[in-house]
């Protein structure tokens, strides 16, 4: 059960941490390139939305992010418990 | 990648005593026969210990030669030199025919936080020559990322050094690839130093894009390490104690 709950975890904070600074590189990229606004997300679940309006441009995270940090912890321990069945 | 000219040593924190070889840093002991005892007297190259094996009655002393120091060096007890032309060389001839030769492992002794990042030099200068052209063609922050990528592998091996202070512990290149050879940790210990290397360049990335946004992109890199907190990665199994 140990490993299964560390990979949750870590899973969770490693995919919580990548999203973020790509979310937020992603917004400077779009700004500095004068992108349009635009949303990534699946569904309701937004994990980012980039918006530009005269008075300059925002990068906002949506509960997208967390969902996906959990799912990604969720896939990390499901492989953590499959690897621990493999090494016995 | 072990040739007759190369030179074999004993790699920092192990010694032979009493006619057996013991590694300081892992603790553990590895009895010696009478031929490996004498080649690893033999100071010196391939051809040395080779000839002393001959001594002995060795059949084909050179191939026996050659096949203990690759054993030893896998098992990371001993260090094989080769001048840097050499190596080049034969990677070099073994390129024309397609074959792509590893370096053998080597171990080093990394008592300073000098040593330690000098070290990891050679490992940050390849990551750095081997990002800086494109990123040249991108522009100023792209470049900056370059720069995070390749300090970003001293951070990483340093957080895991630091985890391990106050246990014996030992730096290990396969190629340019750094690891930290240590002595067996408790379970708690063994998560703190294995989720320490890629945590802390992660949460630099971090903490640098939420106080300065307009260098997100040069924080990508940086951040990018956290996936090494995975089971797809060493550090991340080691974690869970899966490995």
């Amino acid at each position: 059960m140990r490993p299964v709950l560390i990979a949750f975890v870590l899973g969770t904070a490693a995919v919580w941490v990548v999203l973020l600074v790509a979310g937020f590189a992603l917004g400077i990229a779009a700004q500095a390139g004068g992108w349009s606004s635009f949303r990534v997300g699946l569904g309701l679940a937004t994990l980012l939305e980039f918006t530009r309006e005269p008075a300059g441009t925002s990068t906002t995270f949506g509960p997208g992010l967390a969902l996906a940090a959990l799912l990604g912890g969720a896939l990390n321990a499901a492989a953590a418990a499959w690897l621990h069945r493999r090494l016995g | 990648m072990i040739e007759a000219t190369d030179v074999i040593e004993l790699a920092p924190a192990v010694v032979m005593r009493n006619g057996v070889l013991v590694d300081d840093v892992r603790g553990v002991e590895v009895p010696l026969n009478p031929s490996a005892r004498v080649a690893l007297e033999t100071a010196g190259t391939i051809s040395d210990v080779a000839a002393a094996l001959e001594r002995l009655g060795a059949r084909e002393p050179l191939r026996d030669a050659v096949t203990f120091a690759k054993q030893l060096n896998a098992l990371l007890l001993v260090n094989v030199r080769a001048p840097l032309r050499d190596r080049v060389l034969r990677r070099l001839h073994a390129l024309r025919y397609g074959i792509v030769l590893q370096a053998p492992a080597r171990r080093l002794d990394v008592g300073t936080p000098v040593s330690f990042v000098r070290a990891l030099t050679p490992t940050a200068l390849a990551i750095l020559l081997l990002l800086l052209p494109p990123a040249l063609l991108a522009g100023a922050w792209v470049c900056a990322g370059a720069f995070a990528a390749a300090c970003g592998v001293v951070v990483h091996e340093g957080a895991h050094a630091v985890a391990l202070r106050g246990v014996p512990r030992a730096l290990v290149f396969d190629g340019l690839k750094p690891s930290i050879l240590h002595a067996s940790v408790g379970p708690g210990r063994a998560l703190a130093a294995a989720a320490a290397g890629p945590l802390v360049p992660a949460l630099t990335a971090v903490v640098c894009v939420l106080t300065w946004r307009a260098a997100a992109l040069a924080c990508v890199p940086l951040a990018a390490h956290a996936l090494g907190l995975t089971v797809a990665a060493p550090d991340g199994r080691n974690a869970c104690g899966l490995s």
